[in-house]
């Protein structure tokens, strides 16, 4: 029992904790202290010296790095701490290019807060950095792009090819944006990226004044897309690739095309925190409404695609544990975990399940069941989906997430999805149309890709894909037990109506709260049908290497492994508003378990749209399951990076 | 029980002893922050850890300090000798000497000879840099990382190299060390002496000597107008003649004698230049703080309040001494041989460029 110290800021007696620092007992008690480089994530950098107290006795100190001590005597807004914090910043924002107009984290920016706040002089200094480059991580090389024009060129109808060699320049654009003139130098995505997701991509080099921060030359090295330095940035310095401008403009000039927007998961319980609304706050209506509000055709839901991803991926899993094939198998919805093996343990390619992601199937139902619905050419069905995730960028422009598709006798490849927004920049665009999306009138998702079980909802979490798959794993070993196949599942049979001629088929599990929680590892042994199974869930690339080097080292092994790249899962992805923390996304996880609690439906097998287009759409045909739901991998290059101004 | 009865033993021990001894002398870190060394080894010793470091500096990045040089020079057997007392008292298992690259080239062979068999290993880099005399970036350069002072605490006494407790010492105290452990300790220290028409002098005086006798004791006293810089030709304190029999040699390695009539802007732009290019970027205050007093007194004509607001924010808030070292020349020649107020520094009569 550790005794409470006491002291004293601005005159007023406070108790700390031992080890507590003076910015800890200032936030706990609401006294605010400006901080740019500390980050509830992260280790104390102590780099941007404006989080300064005075202190009697020892003068001017950073309070994120000094611990509380007894009798200690803080002063958080003196005359010496007011001086010395004001030119701090100032000198930090003449480190920082003011692109504010077009910066999409405007309203969540520290400095242009602070700087009204301390009513700083700005312009005292020129900015030192504004002929700073700009990188693009993952920018192809020209020839690529030259080859990709080529093939529109030539096989795209006249009137398409406009906008699909835009398209085809953004997609080799790359995938993250560094903008090395509004970087202040803090090293959060350095010690993001090294200590956290192990990557290492980012490097400090020279000093003094020619300090930078840059991405490495190292071709051991490469960027996952997971955007974790992007949420961790206080200035805005990095960004996803934005996609949002030729998405405003095909909205405005349609061109003929359907557009379809498709939600994620986790994007409902997350993008209200850009409209003042509270942490975790569900938005799936106003969501819908918006996207009608800005003008696209339809809104689907990727937990419709998430569905189909579980009745896959539980279906592979099972035929998976009655192989020989070597365990475990991983999950590979996430799109920075599966760049990080391929990229740093290709060994571990062969483990990885080779159902396709949530967005992928959602996209390319809509281009293909959809489409013959409402008769389109896929080719003029335009999908964009709204992720919480920098990486999905990058997915959608795989070789092996290209679909070909027949038009007038000519076979042409299309992208399944065409374009990425991430929650920020889809907020952005409502901004920039004056979508009040607190106060519009919540509305439904678009049928038959809009309503999903509560299985698709949890995905969003570290944890759900696991919990999904082994709700509906449960249910396939009874089928597989009872019939002694899986082909009434490739039929679609549907689950309520089978009850009676099986009728030892029944759910045992829905909850599986073992797999639950925001830690980085769990580990677990579950039953599903007669089976024990050993699981592992991971967030974080960081402890995914641990894990892969524990199983390397035969230090332990398992049948099925989670891996998301960012911690707590898709909620807390590169994507996402700013500020994150711990406790942002236990708020935003907690609402998306609440959703699924709620709903009537819970599991990827018994939701009805999906049971139809099994029925209806694939006919049990493997062959064209194989072909939409599975991809095979193939090496990619190393993404790396390149100057674009 | 088991610890009262330590605390009994240790008091009889050898280590105790040694370190009464070092209390007695007196002994302050010889490198520039003039820490009580023995309260130093204590924390070390105190510190728990299996596996415990001991370093040796002769990262002598100051200009116009050269006495660790004279040291190694002439008498590196003594400072082996402190080291392994060092790490005796420690129980370290293995020490280090850094030396900074253009002695690392000179004296390696010589050293690693006097080393033998002792588990002692040399380390240097590429480069010379100004950051590597502070012990933090001195172990993150070891430890293969970027090389910048760490945040304290943890101060390194308890997680230094590989996060293990870890002495760092200038090379002269392990020479004093070695001394006091033999009791041939004298209370001298070496002092060195440079400057304008005053050729490198190094000088082995009593602590207590003040700086005109010290200055005398050269044999190369002024004959003209003169200031001095304490601590060496870049962040060395500036004092006026008449100012030197105030201060003794105890808390500085060396003195630089400057010409008065020296130009002001001339000098003024030399440590600000010096500074801009030697931070090790790591903290707002240091990094921004000399790139801007350097731009700003470049230019000329500038606000004369701003001025010494980033100067006040580089004495108080830098992550480490560097930041207040770096003005500490600037505000001494203002206040002590100009006599003027900081925020009246104009740098309006003249430009030069370097």
């Amino acid at each position: 029992m550790f005794k409470k110290i006491q002291f004293t800021i601005n005159n007023k007696k406070y108790f700390a904790e031992p080890g507590q620092t003076i910015l800890d007992v200032c936030l706990a008690h609401n006294i605010f202290i400006p901080t740019l480089c500390k980050h509830p994530d992260l280790s104390i950098q102590g780099k941007c010296r404006v989080c300064l107290v005075e202190v009697a006795g020892q003068g001017l100190v950073t309070s994120c790095s000094t611990p509380v001590e007894a009798n200690m005597k803080v002063n958080t807004n003196s005359a010496s701490v007011i001086r010395a914090r004001g030119i701090n910043l100032e000198m930090i924002y003449a480190e920082h290019i003011e692109k504010c107009s077009s910066c999409i984290q405007e309203d969540s920016c520290p400095l242009k807060k602070f700087a009204t706040e301390y009513n700083l002089k700005i312009t005292r200094f020129t900015d030192r950095k504004k002929n700073q480059p700009l990188w693009n991580f993952g920018k192809k090389d020209d020839k690529t792009l030259a080859t990709k024009i080529d093939y529109i060129k030539n096989n795209y109808p006249a009137e398409d090819q406009e906008l699909r060699i835009k398209q085809a320049q953004l997609h080799a654009d790359g995938y993250i944006q560094f903008d090395a003139a509004k970087c202040i130098d803090c090293g959060i995505c350095t010690e993001i990226c090294s200590h956290h997701q192990t990557c290492n991509f980012y490097k400090t080099i020279a000093k003094g004044s020619a300090t930078q921060t840059k991405p490495t030359d190292d071709i051991t090295k490469d960027c996952t897309n997971c955007g974790q330095c992007v949420v961790h940035c206080p200035v805005g310095a990095i960004q996803g690739v934005p996609h949002w401008p030729q998405v405003e403009e095909i909205l405005k000039n349609k061109q003929g095309k359907t557009i379809i927007a498709q939600i994620a998961p986790s994007v409902r319980v997350s993008i209200g925190e850009e409209f003042n609304m509270k942490h975790g706050q569900v938005v799936t209506g106003q969501l819908a409404a918006s996207i009608r509000a800005l003008g696209f055709d339809a809104a689907f839901d990727v937990t419709v695609g998430a569905d189909f991803t579980t009745y896959e991926e539980a279906r592979e899993l099972i035929n998976w544990l009655a192989s020989k094939k070597d365990r475990p198998m991983f999950t590979s919805c996430c799109p920075g975990w599966v760049k990080f093996v391929e990229f740093y343990y290709p060994d571990v390619v062969p483990h990885l399940t080779t159902t396709r992601s949530p967005q992928i199937h959602s996209a390319i139902l809509t281009k293909t069941y959809w489409a013959e619905l409402v008769k389109k050419e896929p080719k003029d069905i335009i999908v964009v989906s709204i992720m919480p995730c920098t990486a999905k960028k990058q997915e959608i422009t795989l070789a092996r997430h290209q679909f070909k598709t027949k038009f007038n006798n000519k076979e042409i490849e299309l992208p399944i999805v065409d374009y990425v927004l991430t929650t920020r920049e889809y907020a952005y665009l409502l901004k920039r149309q004056q979508i009040d999306f607190a106060n519009i009138k919540s509305e439904k998702m678009d049928n038959p890709l809009g309503k999903s079980s509560g299985a698709g909802v949890i995905y969003g979490v570290s944890g759900g894909v696991m919990e999904s798959a082994l709700r509906t794993a449960d249910y396939f070993l009874r089928v597989k037990k009872e019939t002694g196949n899986l082909d009434s599942v490739l039929e679609g049979a549907n689950y309520k109506l089978v009850k009676n001629k099986y009728s030892k088929i029944s759910q045992t599990k829905i909850n599986f709260a073992e797999v639950r929680g925001q830690q980085g590892v769990k580990a677990a042994i579950v039953k599903v049908g007669n089976i024990k199974l050993k699981v592992a869930i991971v967030n974080g690339l960081g402890n995914a290497r641990q894990l892969l080097e524990n199983m390397k080292n035969k230090k332990c092994n398992y049948d099925y492994v989670e891996i998301m790249a960012c911690p707590g899962g898709c909620i807390g992805g590169g994507g996402q508003p700013v500020p994150v923390n711990a406790k942002i996304r236990e708020q935003r996880a907690a609402s998306l378990y609440n959703i699924d609690e709620k709903l009537s439906i819970r599991t990827a097998h018994e939701n009805l749209a999906l049971l139809k287009v099994y029925r209806e759409y694939f006919h049990g045909n493997k062959e064209l399951i194989e072909e939409l739901m599975h991809c095979k991998y193939s090496f990619e290059d190393r993404g790396g990076y390149k100057q674009v101004n | 029980m088991f610890k009262c009865l330590n605390v009994y033993m240790f008091k009889f021990s050898w280590r105790a002893k040694l370190l009464k001894k070092i209390e007695q002398a007196g002994l302050l870190g010889r490198g520039c922050g003039t820490f009580p060394v023995a309260k130093k080894w204590a924390a070390v010793l105190a510190a728990p850890g299996k596996e415990k470091y001991v370093i040796c500096n002769i990262s002598e990045s100051e200009p116009g300090i050269f006495k660790d040089k004279f040291i190694i020079e002439n008498y590196p057997e003594k400072v082996i000798d402190g080291i392994l007392v060092a790490m005796d008292f420690l129980k370290a298992t293995r020490g280090f000497i850094y030396l900074n690259p253009t002695y690392y080239q000179v004296y390696k062979n010589k050293l690693q000879i006097l080393i033998g068999d002792n588990n002692i290993e040399l380390f240097s880099k590429p480069a010379h840099d100004y950051i590597g005399g502070e012990e933090s970036a001195l172990i993150n350069l070891m430890e293969g990382q970027r090389e910048e002072p760490r945040l304290r605490p943890p101060y390194v006494t308890t997680q230094g190299f590989k996060n293990a407790p870890t002495l760092v010492n200038n090379c002269e105290t392990f020479y004093a060390i070695a001394l006091i452990s033999q009791d041939k300790y004298q209370h001298k220290k070496f002092f060195c002496i440079s400057g304008d028409q005053t050729p490198e002098t190094v000088l082995s005086l009593p602590e207590t000597t003040n700086l005109q006798d010290a200055l005398a004791a050269s044999g190369y006293y002024p004959t003209f107008s003169f200031f001095v810089q304490l601590g060496g030709a870049m962040a060395g304190e500036c004092l006026r003649a008449e100012q030197l029999k105030n201060y003794t040699i105890q808390h500085a390695s060396g003195l630089v004698v400057h010409q008065l009539d020296k130009d002001e802007h001339k000098l003024i732009q030399h440590w600000l230049n010096f500074f801009a290019g030697e931070s090790c970027g790591k903290c707002v205050t240091c990094r921004e703080g000399t790139y801007r007093l350097r731009e700003m007194y470049a230019q000329g004509n500038f606000d004369q309040q701003l001025f010494s607001d980033i100067i006040f924010s580089m004495q108080h808030t830098a992550l480490c001494s560097l930041g207040s070292m770096a003005v500490k020349a600037l505000t001494s020649y203002y206040q002590n041989i100009k006599k003027q107020p900081l925020d009246k520094i104009s740098a309006t009569v003249k430009k030069c460029d370097f």
